[in-house]
């Protein structure tokens, strides 16, 4: 699956951010949100770029780490769950 | 080094009373002028930190998280063990120490695990008073359920988020104390090395995560609470950011390494999907109180669950162990998943996975009350996989789960350097080599609450710790230790990145150094890590600076330690030439495929020392002494 992400960057408080636009492949339906910024990192890195960075760490939706933004919505849209358990697809699509 | 335990005497049963008052005192008004630091914030840290500050010294706390509730210890589910005997099925302190040094298949130490039984039952008065919600029975009284490898019910439970509400009341504890100005929080905060003076422990150096500014603290003694490294096989059930940096550093600087090889495999736990695979999701063990484990009588059976008739079922763990049926410990459970699915018979697409089915409970509870037990766990795996485990069985297979190994602490919980102590998963003593459910939240809060405050008073008291100011040589040099490691890290710019050579670094210690081992396995690992670091250190890249968050250049770090703590489990294993819980070598095993112990030459701990870069170890063993419970083969038939 294809996709493309528009991520907001910014280097620290100091500097003015902007929205970033990537096109990302090799999507399965089983990743997660975080999963798939996973993949995006890998790519941004091999390409020499800096990866976005993300807070994390359970992973399974109980420590709260996990905050995006997505598509307007903090934690994302769909409601009830969290960026790491969700599977990314539901997660950018449904508003 | 000659390793002394500190072990007291007198009959078990009153060793500790007999040590606490022993102990040399601080008095109440002296004790202000000790600085102590804690590094981590989970159950062990935070309750370490809350209730050092309550009695009065000056603490500083430290983690990686942005905030200390946010811990590893918040995902853990089924629940915490004590021997309160509520249910009065037979439970004493006696039977929870034996069922753990039993459990623990003979490989820890008895004059411990006694304590921690004893200290079970003020924990669950003191997480009560701090208004921990644990399950009650209708008539008010706290309920329980049963966990592996135990006869008796005996394990309190907050619904399926025990850890989550054990944490919040240590939090709670620890945030009064930072509001009294008692502690000190450092959040978002790496400790990236200890700091000796004149052989003692004298403070720590930091990585600041936002603005990356490398800092010194100083105190009169270090606890390390910062948890396990299980995340060594980069898929376990840890979360992400668990990792065994404050434990290597101290290793490196001295802290021998007890028992590295003892690395618990969860026997339940949601199977890998893919190659994007990032964690494991856990699957509580208090499913197996309802759950029946089973695989296809025939091998390569793909129908559905549904479809095969009971007949042509195996409940393989009921077939085996009749008498303690699909509540075996876990070492036995993962081992004989494994089995099965070696044979052929694992199910799934990858036929790596064995069934756990709700359908006999569910007809003879109903699906509502398997609802009450369970819910959240039925929820979480469905939103994971996308099937209905209250219409199909799950389809779980074991993974990484917690290390029973790590840093070598005396009774008092010191480690070999005077003043640095190790707490909760860090530390290597109470589970031997095996740990049964719901006993690593107990032993994290029994070292925090319990053990620390008397014993850290007593090495306070009775040493002689001059003025030492962060100013000493000692932290201009282990500063800059720590800076030439991450100007290193950085400068490589290779073309592998962390997260690929973490992965590699995973599958070998998973394929070679995971539920079965052998000597050639093991020598072929250890050459494969070799290489692997020679690849990290000359083809990594690292990109960004060191000058603000970084997350790449954290993981960096970690991978570095985990590399070298990969080659020494590697190597703990090999020399471990027999099979006692987790630690499962092909070549030792009874008629039956259990692990078969060598009491004779392995009954000890392996405390490792280190000797330099890319140098061997030196082994030292702790010899196992056993005055009250009798050596005998696990049996769980
Ligand atoms: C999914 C899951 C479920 C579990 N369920 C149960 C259960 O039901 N019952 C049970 O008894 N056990 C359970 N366990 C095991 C148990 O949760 C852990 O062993 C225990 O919580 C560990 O607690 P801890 O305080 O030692 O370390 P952790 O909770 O891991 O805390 C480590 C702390 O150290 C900090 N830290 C680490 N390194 C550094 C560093 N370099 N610098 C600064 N800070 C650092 C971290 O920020 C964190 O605050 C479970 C484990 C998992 C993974
Ligand atoms: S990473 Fe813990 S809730 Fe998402």
């Amino acid at each position: 699956m294809k996709l493309t992400l528009k991520v907001w960057r910014q280097k620290n408080t100091q500097s003015y951010g902007r929205l970033e636009t990537y096109k990302i492949s090799n999507i399965s339906p089983d990743m997660s949100f975080l999963e798939m910024m996973d993949v995006l990192n890998e790519e941004l890195i091999r390409k020499g770029e800096e990866p976005v960075a993300f807070d994390h760490d359970c992973r399974e939706g109980v420590c709260g780490m996990c905050s995006m933004y997505i598509n307007g919505r903090a934690h994302g849209p769909k409601s009830g769950t969290t960026n790491c358990i969700c599977e990314a697809l539901k997660m950018g699509t449904l508003s | 080094m000659k390793l002394d335990a500190k072990i007291p005497s007198g009959s078990i049963s009153e060793k500790w009373s007999k040590h606490k008052f022993n102990l040399k005192l601080v008095n109440p008004a002296n004790k202000r002028k000790f600085e102590i630091i804690v590094v981590g914030s989970g159950l062990a840290g935070a309750s370490a930190a809350a209730t050092l500050a309550e009695l009065g010294y000056k603490v500083k706390c430290f983690c990686f998280q942005d905030s200390p509730r946010r811990a590893h210890s918040i995902a853990a589910q089924g629940g915490i063990n004590a021997a309160k005997n509520y249910p009065n099925d037979g439970d004493s302190v006696y039977r929870l120490f034996y069922d753990t040094i039993k459990g623990g298949d003979y490989r820890a130490r008895e004059a411990n695990v006694h304590r921690l039984a004893e200290v079970s039952v003020n924990i669950i008065d003191q997480c009560v008073a701090q208004g921990v919600p644990f399950a009650r029975e209708y008539g008010g009284h706290l309920d329980n359920r049963s966990f592996g490898g135990a006869q008796v019910s005996r394990t309190f439970y907050s619904r399926g988020m025990t850890g989550q509400q054990l944490l919040l009341g240590a939090y709670s504890a620890l945030s009064r104390q930072i509001g009294l100005g008692n502690v000190q929080m450092f959040s978002r905060t790496e400790m990236l090395d200890v700091v000796l003076v004149e052989g003692q422990t004298r403070g720590i150096i930091t990585r600041n995560l936002v603005t990356g500014a490398i800092e010194r603290h100083a105190a009169h003694a270090v606890c390390l609470a910062t948890g396990g490294y299980g995340n060594v096989f980069y898929l376990s059930t840890n979360a992400r950011g668990s990792n065994v940096t404050a434990t290597w550093r101290a290793h490196k600087k001295g802290a021998l390494f007890g028992n590295p090889c003892f690395t618990q495999i969860h026997p339940t736990c949601i199977p890998v999907s893919g190659d994007h695979q990032s964690k494991l999701t856990l699957m509580s063990e208090s499913l197996r109180n309802d759950g029946r484990v089973w695989v296809p009588k025939t091998k390569g059976d793909n129908r559905r669950p549904e479809d095969i008739p009971e007949a042509e079922r195996d409940y393989y763990l009921e077939r085996i162990y009749p008498s303690f049926g699909n509540l075996v410990p876990r070492d036995v459970a993962s081992r004989k998943a494994k089995e099965m699915c070696d044979a052929g018979r694992g199910v799934g697409a990858s036929g790596l996975a064995v069934f756990l089915d709700f359908g006999e409970a569910i007809n003879r509870l109903g699906e509502k009350a398997v609802k009450q037990k369970y819910g959240n766990l039925f929820d979480m795996y469905q939103q994971i996989t996308g099937e209905n485990p209250y219409k199909t069985p799950m389809r779980i297979y074991p993974a990484v789960h917690y290390t029973m190994g790590g840093l070598w602490v005396d009774y008092n919980l010191m480690t070999t350097i005077p003043g640095l102590y190790a707490l909760g998963e860090a530390n290597f003593s109470d589970h031997g080599a095996n740990r049964l459910g719901a006993s690593a939240l107990m032993q994290g809060l029994a070292d925090g609450y319990f053990v620390i405050p008397y014993t850290i008073g007593d090495y306070l008291a009775s040493s002689n710790l001059p003025i030492v100011k962060t100013d000493h040589p000692a932290f201009v040099e282990a500063e800059n230790q720590v800076k030439d490691r991450i100007h290193k890290l950085l400068s490589i710019k290779g073309k592998l990145t962390v997260n690929e050579i973490h992965r590699q670094l995973g599958k070998i210690m998973w394929d070679y150094c995971g539920m079965a081992r052998s000597a050639e396995g093991l020598t072929h690992a250890r050459k494969l890590i070799q290489d692997l670091k020679q690849d990290f250190w000359t083809n990594v890249n690292v990109p960004g600076s060191d000058a603000d968050l970084n997350q790449a250049l954290e993981h960096a770090g970690r991978l570095a330690d985990f590399l070298e703590l990969g080659e020494l489990m590697v190597v703990d294993a090999l020399e471990r030439n027999e099979s006692c819980g987790g630690h499962f070598r092909t070549e030792y095993q009874t008629p039956e495929n259990e692990a078969l112990r060598d009491d004779d030459n392995y009954c000890y701990v392996a405390a490792w020392e280190y000797q330099g870069d890319n140098q061997p170890e030196v082994l030292h063993k702790e010899a196992l002494v056993f005055e009250n419970v009798k050596l005998t083969q696990r049996s769980y038939k």
